[in-house]
C-alpha cells in the first residue's frame, strides 16, 4: 500500500496568506486545491513538501464584461455542469467534463486542471519502480528515459482545460504574498517536461477569465483509450469565429503532445477568411499537426497518436463548426 | 487437429504446466476431432509470477481454433457457421482424448444467439461487423489437486425445530455458491432459501471441499449438499409417515414449509423424537474418466458447459478504433439453479473477455512492466460495456444437481475469437493476437492495402524443442464407460502405441 508521507497542512483564510505561506516555506511547502493531481503524486514520492498550504475556497462562477470568470476553485463537476458555461463556452464546460471520472470531477478545480503535473510513464510510477529502472530528470536522476539522447525533460502537459483557456485566450490572476498580477494562459506554460509552469511556484492562482464574445463556436475533443478515467493522449481545442461561411478567426491548441499545451498558429492562419469544408478542414488539421511530437510515454503507442493528433482536429473543428 | 503452444508465464512456475495441459486437452470438446496431436511447452522468462484466470489455459487454444476455422472457411468461399456447426461434438459421446461428453447444448446455443443478432441477414457495410464463436469448459476438474480418492466436495446437514443449517467448506466468492447451496437444500426441505443457515468455508467446523476453482462448486459442492438434503428429506418424510400412519412414503408431500400434515418444525419434533439428532451428510466425488494414458488426468470433467456468442463492432478505418455494440451470448448452463446469478456470471464473462481482446496486456519495457497500475493497466469501464444479451439454455445434465453445469468461466472464452472476427466482418483485416488495439488494426488495413496479408500478428510460431510425444489409441466415440468399469476395461493401464 502506497502512503503519504507525514505532512503539515495549513489552511490559510485568503489566496494572499496561502501565497504569504507558501513564500516563506519555499520549497519545503506546496500549494495544493482538490488534490486530485498532488495526493497521488505524493503517495508515490514524485514530490517530497514537508508543507500542504490549502489554497482557500475562492468566490464560483461570475459573468463580468463579456467574460466568465471562474474562481480557481470551481470543480471541474461546477464546470462542466454550470448553465451559462455550457451555453457561451461549450467547449470550455466539455473540456471539464472529461477529466478523469466523476469522483474526481467532484474534487478536482478548474485552477488545478490548469496547474496538473506534466506526465510520463517513466515518472508517473512508484519510488521502486523508478528506483528499479533507473531515475529520470524530472525526478531523482540525470537521463530522460524516454529520449535518452536529450537534455530535457519530455512528461507530457495532460491538461485537458489548459487548450481551450489558450484558444479562448483567457487570463488567469496570480496572488503573490505582496501583489496579483495577470497573464495569458498561453504565457502560464513553458516547453519543459520539469519546469512546466512560468509562474512562481508560491503564486496562487485565483481566477481564470474566459473571454466569453457572442458568435464563439467552441469544441474540445479528447482522445483516450477509454470513456472515463484516462489522461488525454491527444487531444484538440478550437475556438471559431465565422461570418456567414468564411472563418473570421481560429484558434486551435492541442493537449497531450508536448510538455506544454501546444498552440497551433499555422492552421488558424490558413484557415482565416476561408470556407470551412472538408478539405480546408483536413489542410488545416494537417497544418496544426505537424509540431506535434508524441513520445513513448503515455498510453498506446506514439506512432498511432501521432497520426491521432489529425483526427482529433478535424472533430473539433467540424463540432466546433456545427454548434 | 494439430495445435502447438508455448506459454510465456514469467520465472515461477505456479499453475503454468497445468494451464499448458489445459489448453492442449480441452480442444477436444468443442469440435469433434478424429485425430489430434498437441505440443505445449511452459516457458521460462524474467518476468513478474503468473497465475491462471477465467478459462484457465482454454482462451488461448479457443482463440487459434475459431480464427482458424474462420479463415478456412473463408478460403472454402463457406458460411464459417456452416463449416464450424458440421464440426460440433455431439452429445453423449466420447472425445479422441477420451474426455466423455454428455449434455451438449451448442446446436440451441448457436440457433439464440444467431436469430437474435440477425447473423445471417445481417447489414453488410464497410465498418460493421458481426463475428461468431463457440467454446466448451469443465464443471469443475475430475482429478483433484493433491491426487485421492476422498471426496472433492462434502456437505454436513443440521436440522432441528429452529431450522436448517448447512455446513459447507466451499468459499463463495462472489459468483453467488452459497445461494445455490441454500436453494438446493430448501428444496429438498420444502423450505424457503431465506429459511437456510449457511457455514461455509470455515475449515474449523466446515467439512472438506476442495475450493472455488475450475468452476466446479455449483456441481461438485451442489451435489454434496443434494444428497445430504435428500437424506433429511427422508428422515422427515419416515418419521412424519410413521405419524400419520401411512405406509407410502411418496404420499408424503414435502413444500411450502410443510411436511405432509405437520409444519416444518413439528416434523423435525417428530423425527428428532424418532431418530434423535437429526444430522445427514452428502459427498461428491467425481467418475473417473479419463483415458488409460499419462497425463490424462487434466480435462476430465463429469460435465461441460457450452456456449456460443456473437459479437458487433463498429470498427473505424481511419483511427483503427473498434467500438463493440452489442453481445449476444448463450449458455448451456444445463438447469439455471439462479437463474439471475448465472446471467450475472454470464455478462462479467463477457465484460472480462473484452477487456482481454480490446485492452488487457502485460508488457514489458526494459525489463519491467510497462503498466504497473491500475490507471494504466486498461480493463473496460462501464462506458465500455455494450448491451449483452443473454441466453440460457437448459439440457439438464443426467450428473449435474437438478442438471446444472457451470457458469463461471466457459462464457468467456467465445467472445474474445468472436470480436475478431467482428472486426474481420467490418475491415476485411485479420488481427491474429490480442489486444486488437487501433495500431494494430491500423497496420493490418496498410498491410492490405500495399497488396500484403491482410492481417497483423506473427509471422511465424517459434522453434520449440518439443519433447516426442506419447501416442494414445483413441476411444470408441461411442465409449462412454467411466469409473471402474473403465478401470476394468484397460487392466492394464495405459495404452500407447
Amino acid at each position: 500500500m502506497l502512503r503519504l508521507p507525514r505532512l503539515r497542512y495549513l489552511r490559510p483564510g485568503s489566496a494572499t496568506e496561502a501565497a504569504a505561506l507558501a513564500a516563506e516555506h519555499g520549497v519545503r511547502a506546496m500549494l495544493v486545491a482538490g488534490g486530485t493531481d498532488l495526493v497521488p503524486n505524493l503517495k508515490r514520492r514524485q514530490f517530497e513538501p514537508e508543507i500542504l498550504v490549502q489554497v482557500p475556497r475562492l468566490p464560483g462562477i461570475r459573468r463580468e464584461n463579456g467574460s466568465l470568470v471562474l474562481g480557481a476553485t470551481v470543480t471541474l463537476a461546477e464546470a462542466a455542469a454550470n448553465v451559462e458555461l455550457v451555453a457561451a463556452l461549450p467547449g470550455y464546460a466539455e473540456a471539464a467534463g472529461l477529466v478523469s471520472s466523476p469522483p474526481l470531477r467532484n474534487a478536482g478545480t478548474v485552477g488545478g486542471n490548469l496547474c496538473v503535473d506534466t506526465r510520463c510513464n517513466y515518472y508517473n510510477q512508484t519510488f521502486e519502480w523508478r528506483k528499479a529502472i533507473g531515475f529520470c530528470l524530472k525526478k531523482d536522476g540525470d537521463i530522460c528515459l524516454v529520449a535518452p539522447g536529450s537534455p530535457r525533460c519530455w512528461a507530457v502537459s495532460s491538461s485537458d482545460t489548459a487548450p481551450m483557456a489558450i484558444a479562448l485566450g483567457a487570463t488567469v490572476e496570480l496572488a503573490g504574498p505582496d501583489a496579483t498580477r495577470t497573464i495569458p494562459v498561453a504565457a502560464l506554460y513553458q516547453d519543459d517536461g520539469i519546469e512546466y509552469l512560468s509562474k512562481q511556484p508560491y503564486e496562487v492562482l485565483t481566477e481564470i477569465r474566459l473571454p466569453a464574445e457572442a458568435g464563439l463556436r467552441t469544441a474540445y475533443v479528447k482522445l483516450r483509450r477509454r470513456g472515463s478515467i484516462d489522461f488525454p493522449i491527444a487531444g484538440a481545442a478550437v475556438a471559431l469565429k465565422l461570418d456567414g461561411e468564411l472563418v473570421v478567426s481560429c484558434r486551435i491548441a492541442l493537449s497531450a503532445v508536448a510538455a506544454h499545451p501546444l498552440e497551433a498558429p499555422a492552421a488558424g492562419e490558413f484557415l482565416a477568411g476561408k470556407r470551412l469544408d472538408a478539405e480546408t478542414i483536413a489542410t488545416a488539421a494537417e497544418l496544426a499537426a505537424k509540431p506535434a511530437r508524441p513520445l513513448d510515454n503515455t498510453d498506446l503507442t506514439h506512432f498511432w497518436r501521432k497520426r491521432m493528433v489529425r483526427v482529433v482536429v478535424e472533430k473539433a473543428l467540424a463540432a466546433a463548426a456545427a454548434r | 487437429m494439430h495445435v502447438k503452444t508455448a506459454l510465456d508465464g514469467g520465472a515461477y512456475g505456479s499453475y503454468g504446466a497445468a494451464s499448458v495441459f489445459y489448453t492442449g486437452t480441452l480442444q477436444t470438446v468443442t469440435y469433434d476431432v478424429p485425430a489430434y496431436k498437441f505440443e505445449g511447452a511452459r516457458v521460462y522468462t524474467n518476468k513478474a509470477p503468473c497465475g491462471p484466470k477465467r478459462g484457465h489455459g482454454t482462451p488461448q487454444g479457443r482463440f487459434g481454433v475459431e480464427l482458424h476455422l474462420e479463415k478456412i472457411a473463408h478460403d472454402l468461399g463457406m458460411d464459417p457457421i456452416e463449416l464450424k456447426r458440421r464440426n460440433f461434438v455431439k452429445p453423449f459421446s466420447r472425445a479422441v482424448n477420451w474426455l466423455r461428453i454428455t449434455s451438449c447444448g451448442l446446436e440451441e446455443c448457436t440457433e439464440k444467439v444467431l436469430s437474435a443478432s440477425g447473423y445471417t441477414s445481417r447489414e453488410r457495410r464497410p465498418g460493421r461487423g458481426l463475428g461468431f464463436a463457440i467454446s466448451a469448459y469443465m464443471s469443475g476438474a475430475g482429478t483433484a489437486i493433491y491426487w485421492n480418492d476422498m471426496p472433492h466436495s462434502e456437505v454436513q446437514l443440521k436440522v432441528d425445530r429452529t431450522g436448517a443449517t448447512v455446513y459447507c467448506g466451499a468459499m463463495d466468492i462472489g459468483q453467488g455458491s452459497d445461494s445455490v447451496l441454500a436453494q438446493i437444500a430448501a428444496e429438498e426441505l420444502g423450505l424457503q432459501p431465506g429459511d437456510l443457515r449457511l457455514v461455509t468455508a470455515d475449515t474449523d467446523t466446515t467439512p472438506v471441499d476442495l475450493g472455488s476453482y475450475s468452476s466446479r462448486v455449483t456441481f461438485m459442492a451442489g451435489n454434496a449438499c443434494l444428497e445430504a438434503a435428500r437424506k433429511m428429506r427422508n428422515l422427515l418424510v419416515e418419521a412424519v409417515a410413521e405419524r400419520m400412519g401411512v405406509a407410502d412414503l411418496e404420499e408424503i408431500e414435502v413444500g411450502e414449509g410443510r411436511v405432509g400434515e405437520f409444519s416444518f418444525e413439528e416434523a423435525c419434533v417428530i423425527a428428532s423424537t424418532r431418530f434423535g439428532a437429526l444430522s445427514t451428510t452428502g459427498s461428491y466425488k467425481p467418475p473417473r474418466i479419463g483415458g488409460p494414458f499419462k497425463g490424462s488426468g487434466v480435462g476430465p470433467s463429469p460435465a461441460y458447459s457450452y456456449s456460443a456468442a456473437v459479437v458487433e463492432v463498429e470498427a473505424d478505418g481511419r483511427t483503427g478504433i473498434v467500438e463493440v455494440k452489442r453481445v449476444w451470448i448463450a449458455h448451456d448452463i444445463g438447469r439455471a439453479i439462479n437463474p439471475l446469478l448465472v446471467i450475472g456470471q454470464v455478462e462479467g464473462s463477457v465484460y472480462m473477455g473484452l477487456g482481454e481482446a480490446l485492452m488487457e496486456e502485460q508488457e514489458y519495457r526494459k525489463g519491467l512492466h510497462k503498466w504497473p497500475s491500475m490507471l494504466e493497466y486498461k480493463s473496460p469501464t462501464f462506458l465500455e460495456t455494450p448491451p449483452i444479451e443473454t441466453f440460457l439454455v437448459e439440457t439438464v445434465d443426467p450428473e449435474g444437481p437438478y442438471g446444472a453445469k457451470e457458469a463461471g468461466q466457459g462464457p468467456l472464452l467465445p467472445v474474445i475469437p468472436a470480436l475478431n472476427a467482428a472486426v474481420f466482418d467490418a475491415l476485411g483485416v485479420w488481427i491474429d493476437e490480442i489486444p486488437v488495439t487501433p495500431e494494430k488494426v491500423l497496420r493490418a488495413l496498410e498491410s492490405k492495402a500495399k497488396g500484403a496479408e491482410p492481417r497483423y500478428g506473427p509471422k511465424v510460431f517459434p522453434e520449440v524443442p518439443y519433447p516426442e510425444p506419447i501416442k494414445v489409441e483413441p476411444p470408441a466415440p461411442d465409449d462412454l464407460r467411466v469409473g471402474a468399469e473403465l478401470e476394468t476395461a484397460f487392466p492394464e493401464g495405459p495404452r500407447v502405441r
